[in-house]
């Protein structure tokens, strides 16, 4: 009796589970067939619409802030070093013979970038975040003036021009630069830069000032990628040059040698045409350093890294007052490289034009010109020479602290102390997984440098996971990711885990995966970084337009009350409030070297600043997306529209 | 945390003595009592070494053994650790610090075979068991074992084969002219010396240095192929950003044997003596801490006459060997490694697809070339056609293969093959040739910037024609046969 | 001696009497309220022009002069010319206008295909498919601060350089009559908007409110009631400075101070033809440019130059109240359809459908700055 009664229990309960699951997955793929409007393509869940929350993801929630130096500058009479502190909105003030931080002030938004006036009374601290330009007087640390200007100011240079004292500011979301006025505090005019203006470097006359350009401008992608030096004359405030940078990008410094009339720009060497076949050398990219002469107006890319190892990511240049030395940062590889300027001289007064067009190609050419390579502690991302030259000091970014060197010896003379280094907080840990070169074959890059700041390069890649010659794939943002799970345009990967897993390794880093802590690390970081920055500011009202285009966005009808099918309505595969839902989808995209029709719905938080877009980043700006490259109407009905609706629709997922 | 730095060689040569210090620690000796124990082959002084088609028998005659040796290296302090065997030779020790890996002869008549002992215990235990022998252990990060067979070298040239815990071995190489001496880099590759073809010496009249994935896959020249020596063996990465290794002009044990080095940053331009003061009698070169050098060699002939070998710490800024460290005064030191534990060289994940037995090739431009004859520019190709090392000799024609318009050009072939190109102009005249040298693994896809095209250069960023034609497929009839034998 | 002829001007007009082959130079000019032209230096397709047909011309605040052509743009600078095609970027060989954004040297290009922002040798183009513009036929182009306003063959498009969004104005938000937008000039707080059968439509960006300016009569060839408003709504061109609008039609001359019309037609006025394609303003002077030659005038003194039947170049000087004068000149127009203007208080430059003519002023003449009000 008790057995017939187990079997019948257990019966029951298999019956039950049974019918439970055949309920769960009939009911709901034909729950979501019935809300997407097709068949889904990939296996789906409740999780796909419901239960999604930004407030409960990971890059919504408070994060530790450390003591991560930015910019420096030091005093004209080099007894002080400024250091900016974004992540804490602080700027230190440390004395540079006791190493000892001395005092510290507020600066809200983000300081980053930092300028002194020759007399070292004012120092002008450029607030990435706050999207302003704040002075503060030296002999009391105190902000005295602000000024708005264009998102993202990364840099800013001084310069004493013969109409007065400049500012020049990069913008590095808004791909502008301010040029201010001193007195007044005042924008004169805000003239275009190149893709993420990041670096700012002026000659000492005040004639000129060079600005380097993180990422390859979108007008070049399809004749060939390159970056730009933007130059400009302060004094008149007009753009007199734009220099490009061939197949070279992620500039985060600059350098005048006005000794020698160059300026020096460090730059990756990348090779995003090339199917990645192999890393080895320099397959996918490399470190070089662009020497601009000034009076040829030639633009030079020399190698930094050697035939079998590499310094990924040179992120800053400073150059000893004397000329002779050049001090490169690189943030991947935790060194700074030391290139003797009249070695370099030498090799650019002898070699052909053919040579030096081809120098970059060469990677054993740099042992003719880097003497040293100096060891930093984790991600050293600025570096600046004393005014005497017998020091350098350097960023060292994810340890807080600055590094002091001797400038002639290249032995480590001490370091500010800036913060304890944050190693308890697997954020802090997971970035210093991200930036570092150290899990690739020969170094050769970080996560960084295809995703600076966790965002995108703007480049398509060819990988050759599934042979070569298949269709480039469009590089995605890191930011905001979490929660929108699955990766990769495919679709395959089902976390971030093994998105960064074995198969990562096996493609790209061409080594071992990360060791389980430091991934466990890695993604905790990754999805702690919030979506890309947008103009438009949380709370903003929509605009008339914006307005109209969230209607549009929503609408399940056209204006003519003709139904927008289901699987054409913006909404059904961008759900808020990811934007999402999670599931790939053919629209129309299949290029004839694509393997599927069916790509990942990205979300699209920060949209605005992530171009190029589609899978193969075929389309430079949002607007292609449906004046080109919308096929029958497949990425959402929009043939209905006109070119103001388009613009409003548009104009709302730029504020997402 | 893995030990990024290691290797990295953060000082360059050219930096200007006096003005750029050395930034990785004090480069003098170690201060005594903080020294490692030693691991040292040793072959008897006074034994004749019989005549042997074995050219490992010659070189380690029978006796000839492995001892640990603690400081301060008294001869009569030494402790042996192939206890039981005939001969043994090429230790290497474990990442660990605690095994030592070695060839070794359990017989007369045996084979040579790849054995393990402790350190503490020095009880050998075999670990491979390969028809007509095995030698020169590497080890791979995680403990797979690397060797070169076979070793008697009578039947086959060597080739390079991997040893996982289960003790099945897998060729890694497909050379023609044989792979030998392999030794781990730093960033996970295998370096070995291999023939060199050469239309006008013929094969086998120089060699050079490789390297190659731990998989088999991507092989690449590294050194010497343009300044070949007659015979190069027994390479090794130094701490310092060198590697070097042993040349002479003449196969016999017994000749004159310098030591040589190229940099790491610049392996091809960079070649120079290692110690350009020291004796032409070395035959062994082994890092020793940072920066470094354990070298054995002859020191002058002592009173008997006889030349002994002994081992020496050699300082790296040294142009001689100074005085010996160690010196038995029964043994010949030939062979010194530090036993001391170490940091394992990067990993690295197959791109192999095991499943396959093909891979695909890309040249990205077959008119990149540093070939010139008479200093006229490179004839341009319009044609390539692909060829195969027959398994009888001579060569097999897989195929040919059309050159797009910018000098790209791809194909399938047969994986584990070696293949040779040879560029053909519009009339179909060869005009640039690559004898059999490389192969591809299953599933790989192999690339190259060129045809006889400079070595350590980056490709263009361009994105090539041929990835968007369609790819010949020069895969019949199946090519296996040097492929997937066990040795 | 008559006390209001100073020394100076005694031997300049000793000098000028003198000087053989100069007409004009022997003419009394020096009460025309602006400058009059003395010789022409033409530039065609044998000096290098890439076209016959030239369409617009500029000179930049750096004093490089950009000349806009049927096959692309002319830069001279130091001196030389440089071409700047559609192998350089540029998104269609036929230029339709140009402005520069004097506060960082950046020239905005309307071409038949987009528009194109040069800066510093870096060309950027928009497009109707790239970017949210109306059309990619831009006829006009003004720079206003951080704005960009482009007229072009579907609407007006205004596109605010910080934030790199577009908004469109035509027959579907705004009073537009249609969307054939010809020209646009910004006038400080005002745009002023020119609509190819619709008028003018004024543009104050601070309400967003356009205010329409229809011809009262509705005739285009009629100008019934003079002064009364636009003297046609075929509005071919407009332009403004200091706070006088002119406007060009196809059937006359325009002008507006912001409360009063004046119009001109041909036969009613001095005015050298009804067929207006282009108008610069300079100062408070008018140079307008038409199917049968050029006039320039402050509203009340005209001076027009065309060539005449045997080829020779007529100037035509009427002053208010006197008969006309007319006399010879040594040169005349590369060609009497004018298409395009540039003229400051030193020299102007005419794009005509057969070449470049540089005109070179008399020295005697006062700027502009004392032109009539």
């Amino acid at each position: 009796m008790n057995l017939r009664a187990l079997i019948y229990g257990l019966g029951g309960v298999g019956l039950a589970i049974l019918l439970g699951w055949l309920g769960h997955h009939f009911g709901s793929t034909t729950h979501i067939r019935r809300k997407i409007g097709q068949e889904p393509l990939a296996k789906a869940s409740c999780f796909q619409c419901h239960f999604v929350s930004t407030k409960r993801l990971p890059w919504a929630r408070p994060r530790p802030h450390h003591d991560s130096p930015a910019g420096l500058a030091l005093s004209p009479d080099g007894k002080r070093i400024y250091v900016a502190l974004d992540d804490r909105d602080e700027v230190a003030e440390a004395d540079v013979a006791s190493l000892k931080v001395l005092r510290r002030a507020r600066v809200a938004g983000g300081p980053f970038g930092l300028a002194l006036n020759p007399e070292g009374s004012s120092l002008f601290v450029a607030c990435k975040n706050g999207d302003r330009l704040a002075v503060l007087e030296t002999a009391g640390l105190t902000e005295t003036g602000s000024l708005g200007v264009g998102l993202g100011p990364a840099s800013v240079a001084f310069c004493r021009t013969a109409k007065g004292d400049r500012l020049v500011v990069a913008n590095s979301i808004s791909d502008d630069l301010s040029i201010l006025s001193v007195s007044p505090l005042a924008e004169l005019t805000r003239p275009a830069a190149g893709r993420e203006p990041f670096a700012v470097t002026a000659m000492p006359d005040g004639s000129r000032v060079f600005v380097a350009n993180r990422l390859v401008g979108l007008e070049t992608l399809r004749t060939g990628p390159a970056a730009e030096i933007t130059v400009v004359d302060p004094g008149t405030t007009r753009v007199v040059r734009r220099d490009t940078l061939d197949s070279a990008h992620l500039s985060e410094g600059a350098s005048v040698v006005p000794a020698r009339s160059w300026v020096l720009v460090p730059l990756v060497k990348v090779r995003n045409q090339v199917p990645i076949t192999q890393v080895a050398n320099g397959w996918v990219m490399s470190s070089g350093l662009a020497v601009t002469d000034l009076k040829s107006g030639e633009v030079i890319q020399m190698p930094l890294d050697e035939a079998n190892d590499y310094f990924s990511d040179p992120s800053a240049v400073a150059v000893d007052p004397g000329a002779r030395r050049a001090f490169v940062a690189s943030g991947g590889s935790d060194v700074v490289s030391v290139v003797d300027l009249e070695r370099l001289a030498k090799w650019l007064g002898r070699a052909s034009v053919a040579e030096k067009q081809e120098a970059i190609y060469d990677l054993a050419l740099s042992s003719e010109y880097v003497i040293g390579r100096i060891p930093t502690k984790r991600n050293p991302r600025q570096v600046v020479v004393s005014g005497d030259g017998s020091k350098i000091f350097v960023a060292e970014r994810l340890e807080d602290t600055v590094l002091v060197a001797d400038a002639r010896t290249l032995q480590p003379l001490g370091r500010i102390v800036l913060g304890d280094g944050g190693q308890s907080d697997p954020i802090r840990r997971g970035e210093r997984v991200f930036t570092s070169s150290a899990y690739t074959f020969q170094h050769q890059f970080s996560c960084r440098s295809c995703h600076p700041d966790g965002h995108v390069d703007g480049l398509s890649y060819d990988f050759d996971g599934d042979g070569i010659g298949d269709n480039l794939l469009d590089n995605r943002s890191l930011q905001g990711v979490a929660g929108t799970e699955p990766f990769k345009w495919n679709g395959k990967n089902p976390t971030l885990e093994i998105q960064c897993g074995p198969r990562f390794a096996r493609v790209l880093m061409r080594t071992e995966p990360f060791p389980a802590a430091q991934l466990k690390d890695l993604t905790t970081f990754i999805q702690s970084l919030p979506p890309p920055r947008i103009a438009r500011h949380a709370g903003d009202k929509l605009t008339q337009s914006e307005e109209r285009g969230r209607a549009i966005f929503f609408a399940t009808k056209t204006p003519d009350g003709k139904e927008i099918p289901l699987a054409r309505r913006c909404v059904t595969c961008h759900p808020p409030p990811l934007y999402t839902v999670k599931l790939p989808f053919n629209v129309g995209t299949k290029g004839p070297f694509d393997s599927s029709a069916a790509f990942d719905a990205p979300h699209l938080l920060g949209i605005a600043d992530s171009a190029p877009y589609l899978h193969d980043g075929r389309a430079q700006t949002l607007e292609e997306l449906w004046t080109i490259y919308n096929t029958n109407d497949m990425h959402g009905v929009s043939s209905y529209m006109n070119k103001i609706q388009l613009n409003d629709l548009i104009d709302y997922l730029k504020t997402l | 945390m893995i030990g990024w730095r290691q290797g990295r060689r953060l000082i360059c040569e050219t930096a200007v003595a006096g003005t750029v210090g050395m930034l990785t620690g004090a480069f003098g000796l170690p201060a005594h009592g903080t020294e490692p124990a030693l691991v040292l082959t040793q072959t008897p002084r006074m034994a004749a070494v019989a005549p042997s088609k074995n050219p490992l028998d010659s070189r380690y005659p029978p006796g000839s053994r492995l001892v640990l040796a603690k400081p301060p290296f008294a001869a009569a302090h030494t402790r042996i650790l192939s206890e039981g065997l005939t001969a043994a030779a090429s230790p290497v020790v474990s990442y660990d610090g605690r095994m030592v890996v070695f060839a070794g002869k359990a017989g007369p008549d045996r084979d040579w075979q790849i054995y393990e002992s402790t350190l503490d215990s020095g009880r050998p235990r075999a670990l491979t068991s390969v028809p007509g022998g095995a030698m020169q252990p590497a080890l791979l990060p995680h403990g797979s074992l690397v060797f070169a067979a076979p070793a008697d070298a009578a039947s086959r040239v060597p080739q390079l084969y991997v040893q996982g815990q289960g003790g099945k071995s897998r060729q890694l190489t497909f050379a023609p002219t044989g792979a030998a001496d392999p030794s781990m880099l730093l960033d996970g590759r295998i370096l070995f010396v291999s023939g060199r073809p050469s239309e006008t010496r013929g094969v086998g009249a120089g060699t050079a240095l490789y390297t190659v994935n731990n998989d088999g896959t991507e092989v690449m020249a590294f050194a010497c192929q343009h300044d070949p020596p007659a015979f190069l063996w027994s390479p090794k990465q130094l701490n310092d950003g060198r590697v070097a290794f042993l040349v002479s002009a003449d196969g016999n044990h017994a000749a004159p044997t310098t030591a040589d080095c190229v940099r790491m940053a610049r392996p091809f331009v960079s070649r120079s003596p290692l110690l350009p003061e020291a004796p032409v009698h070395i035959r062994s070169v082994r890092p020793s801490g940072e920066s470094n050098l354990l070298v054995c060699a002859e020191v002058p002939p002592a009173a008997d006459g006889q030349g002994a070998w002994a081992c020496f710490r050699v300082v790296r800024t040294a142009r001689s060997l100074g005085s010996p460290l160690f010196v038995d005064p029964g043994w010949n030191t030939i062979e010194a490694v530090e036993a001391v534990s170490s940091s394992p060289p990067l990993g690295r994940i197959s791109t192999m697809e095991p499943a396959k037995r093909t891979g695909q090739i890309l040249c990205l431009d077959v008119n990149d070339t540093t070939f010139r004859k008479e200093d006229r520019p490179a004839a341009k190709a319009t044609r390539v056609r692909l060829t195969a090392a027959a398994p009888a000799g001579g060569l097999r024609v897989l195929g040919e293969v059309d050159v797009q318009a910018d000098g790209s050009f791809m194909a399938e072939v047969p994986a584990d093959v070696p293949l040779g190109f040879e560029a053909l102009d519009q009339q179909g005249k060869i005009v640039r040739r690559e004898l059999p040298t490389l192969w591809v693994r299953s599933g790989e896809n192999r690339s190259c910037v060129g045809c006889h095209a400079a070595h350590n250069r980056a490709p263009h960023n361009h994105r090539p024609l041929a990835v968007r034609a369609p790819l010949p497929r020069l895969c019949s009839p199946p090519e296996n046969a040097l492929a997937g034998k066990a040795p | 001696m008559n006390p209001g002829i100073t020394l100076p001007a005694l031997v300049a007009a000793l000098v000028a009497t003198l000087a053989p082959g100069y007409t004009l130079r022997a003419a009394p000019v020096a009460d025309v309220p602006f400058p009059v032209i003395e010789r022409f230096e033409n530039l065609g397709m044998k000096e290098g022009m890439p076209s016959h047909k030239v369409h617009c011309v500029l000179t930049a605040s750096d004093g490089k002069l950009w000349v806009g052509t049927y096959k692309g743009i002319l830069v001279r600078e130091d001196g030389k010319f440089r071409k700047i095609g559609t192998e350089n970027g540029l998104s269609h060989p036929m230029v339709m206008c140009m402005a520069e954004d004097t506060r960082n040297g950046d020239m905005w290009i309307g071409t038949m295909r987009g528009l194109n922002r040069y800066s510093a040798g870096r060309i950027t183009t928009y497009t109707q498919t790239s970017c949210g513009m109306p059309n990619n036929v831009v006829y006009g182009v003004d720079v206003d601060g951080a704005t960009v306003w482009v007229a072009t063959a579907a609407g007006l498009g205004e596109f605010n350089l910080k934030t790199g969004g577009w908004s469109i104005y035509d027959h579907n938000n705004t009073v537009m009559h249609e969307p054939w937008v010809y020209a646009v000039k910004s006038a400080k707080d005002r745009v002023f908007v020119g609509v190819w059968g619709g008028g003018i439509l004024e543009y104050d960006p601070a309400s967003k409110v356009f205010k329409e300016h229809r011809d009262p009569d509705r005739d285009f060839h009629f100008d019934l009631f003079p002064d009364d408003g636009p003297v046609a709504d075929i509005t071919s061109w407009i332009a403004w400075e200091d706070g006088i609008m002119w406007q060009g039609t196809y059937f006359g001359l325009s002008r507006y101070d912001g409360s009063r019309w004046r119009t001109w037609q041909e036969k009613k006025s001095p005015l050298i033809g009804n067929f207006v394609n282009f108008v610069w303003a300079h100062r408070r002077v008018a140079w307008v440019g038409t199917d049968r030659g050029l006039s320039v005038t402050d509203g009340n003194t005209w001076v027009n130059y065309r060539t005449n039947e045997k080829g020779e170049g007529v100037v035509e000087i009427a002053r208010p109240g006197k008969p006309v004068e007319s006399r010879g000149m040594e040169t005349h127009l590369a060609n009497d359809f004018v298409l395009g203007i540039w003229a400051d208080d030193h020299e102007a430059w005419l794009a005509t459908s057969d070449g470049l003519s540089h005109a070179i002023f008399s020295e005697s003449q006062k700027p502009a700055a004392t032109a009539a009000r």
